[in-house]
């Protein structure tokens, strides 16, 4: 796989304020990589050195195996870091204009960009006339110019109405699907989720883990089960050793096994044990979940 | 090069506070040139119509020019402090320009500034002096007196665009430009002797353009004092400072303004966006 971003020991500090500590991270080509953490973790930081607008105290970071990037490199990637910056006087065709300009992009790609963002009947509308979430729209429409191998996002969904939201995540699938490179910083764990297939978990600037989507998501399983002797049957999971962690919930016990136990094998042990069991579900654990544990 | 005149150019022509500002220097530069025009003081060996004759002109012209300077060095503010307050030069950066582009692309709105007032004053002047200048032999006689005008403009602006690199704020830096035009420079420049105050910066470039010698120019004849000066100058009257040799001003006045670009280039580096 060819990597697309490669950080390394990136540390960034504000004060006594470890805005991004010891970073280490890699992107590879086709990933839609979700970079999650909570408000201050660093996502806004990593994201602005490595696009050149935030320096760092240490560490290193590289675009497409090179330091510097090669000659261009930012026309291979399409970015929106925290809010969208344009110019207000300006129509939102002169705003994208000047982006073009700058890619080197040919100005017919503009009329491209607008449609799919659905900003085409206001394109001689002035930038500050827009609602937030048009002006969010507006900013998708400037990454997707010049039609980027890459794509960095941050919190790309403020301020959307949920038709907006969809359409942003269809948007972000679409490329994906078209084997291009995503990196998205958002702290909306369901979004990360929806869309992601790898993810860094962010903590004070340092990271907490990294890894597949699913390979997070995996590892230990969750059962919910229910037993006329609930107790005992408690007693007997964790002294089996089956049992990392058990949890009451009204009749219910919530326990949390290794992920190679299945449900039927939790059937069969009740059952050697001359108890039936009255409910046996699977708990799909969500990324929220995970992420409240990794970062508690 | 043409990439970031593009740019610049799809931002100044759109933007209604640069065509207001650079209407008012248009209109303020011609208002005052043809109302001077009008005071018609002729007496035998005396005529105010010298300043519109080739080639007095070109000293006159500029100087009357240099009063609109602030506007433009107001206008660099603006432009450039617009980039920090809607933070695109950040977005330029991460869109893929580098940063001595951003600054590249500044002082190519200064050149372009600059070379509007150079044209300003030149078509100006042609036309005044083709009106008034019996003949038109001298036409271009004296006329490197504009190209210290476009130099002084450039340097104007160079001043702005630090002020304003340094602050990040349109409103303060307007405000920082002219305190230090006025009170400020002058203030400090009278605690040194008088032979170092041409050396200041706002001092030096102002210098470039001097007061006309306007009883000279006026005067149909020359007179001499004992030792072979000019009974009608100005400066040796006492009644307008005496300045640096234009060659030393012109040296000073580039040396400050690589000075003040190698320090916008400095900062522009090494802060974050």
């Amino acid at each position: 796989m060819q990597k697309i971003l490669e950080i390394r020991q990136l540390t960034k500090h504000y004060g006594r304020i470890k805005a991004v500590h010891n970073l280490n991270m890699d992107v590879e080509k086709g990933e839609v990589f979700g970079i999650l953490g909570p408000n201050g973790s660093g996502k806004t930081t990593t994201l602005s050195i490595i696009m050149g607008v935030i320096h760092q105290q240490s560490g290193t970071f590289s675009w497409f195996g090179n330091s510097s990037g090669g000659p261009g490199w930012k026309k291979s990637v399409g970015s929106l870091i925290e809010v969208p910056n344009f110019y207000p006087y300006l129509s939102l065709v002169n705003n994208l204009k000047i982006i073009a300009q700058i890619k080197e992009v040919p100005e017919n790609d503009i009329e491209r960009v607008l449609k799919i963002t659905n900003l085409h009947q206001r394109r001689n509308y002035s930038y500050s006339t827009l609602s937030l979430g048009m002006k969010q729209r507006l900013a998708m429409a400037s990454v997707l110019l010049g039609d980027p191998e890459v794509m960095v996002l941050d919190e790309p969904t403020n301020g959307l109405d949920p038709e907006g939201i969809a359409e942003v995540r269809t948007i972000i699938r679409g490329e994906a699907e078209k084997g291009k490179t995503v990196i998205l910083a958002s702290h909306i764990l369901a979004e990360v989720e929806k869309v992601c297939t790898h993810v860094a978990v962010l903590k004070e600037g340092e990271l907490l883990a990294t890894g597949r989507v699913d390979a997070l998501l995996g590892g230990d399983q969750a059962f919910m089960i229910s037993a006329p002797d609930a107790g005992r049957l408690e007693e007997l999971l964790v002294r089996a050793g089956i049992a990392k962690t058990t949890d009451k919930k009204g009749d219910d016990l919530v326990i949390t096994c290794e992920g190679s136990i299945s449900a039927s094998d939790l059937n069969k042990f009740a059952f050697e044990h001359d108890m039936v069991l009255s409910k046996l579900l699977p708990v799909k654990k969500s990324l929220e979940s995970q992420f409240l544990e990794l970062v508690k | 090069m043409r990439k970031l005149l593009n740019i610049e150019l799809v931002k100044l022509l759109n933007y209604t506070s640069f065509k207001v500002i650079l209407g008012l220097h248009l209109a303020l530069f011609s208002l005052v040139i043809f109302v001077s025009s009008q005071i018609d003081i002729s007496v035998p060996g005396f005529d105010t119509k010298n300043f519109f004759r080739f080639p007095h002109l070109w000293e006159y012209f500029p100087w009357i020019a240099s009063w609109f300077n602030l506007l433009l060095a107001i206008l660099i503010i603006m432009v450039t402090g617009n980039e920090f307050s809607y933070r695109t030069f950040r977005q330029h950066v991460i869109d893929g320009l580098s940063r001595p582009d951003l600054l590249k692309g500044k002082m190519l709105v200064i050149f372009l500034i600059a070379l509007y007032s150079f044209l300003l004053v030149l078509v100006t002047g042609i036309i005044y002096g083709l009106i008034h200048t019996p003949g038109t032999a001298l036409i271009f006689n004296g006329i490197d007196r504009l190209f210290v005008y476009f130099l002084q403009t450039v340097a104007y602006m160079v001043i702005g665009l630090l002020l304003v690199v340094l602050l990040r704020s349109t409103a303060l830096s307007i405000i920082m430009f002219i305190l230090l035009r006025f009170p400020v420079e002058p203030i400090i420049r009278s605690f040194f002797n008088r032979a170092a105050r041409p050396f200041f910066p706002m001092k030096s470039v102002s210098g470039l353009t001097p007061t006309p010698e306007f009883l000279s120019i006026s005067s149909e004849s020359t007179f001499e004092t004992v030792d072979g000066g000019n009974a009608l100058s100005l400066s040796e009257m006492g009644i307008v400072a005496e300045g640096l040799p234009l060659y030393l001003q012109i040296i000073l006045v580039v040396a400050y303004t690589t000075l003040f670009l190698g320090l916008v280039t400095y900062v522009l580096k090494r802060r974050n966006l």
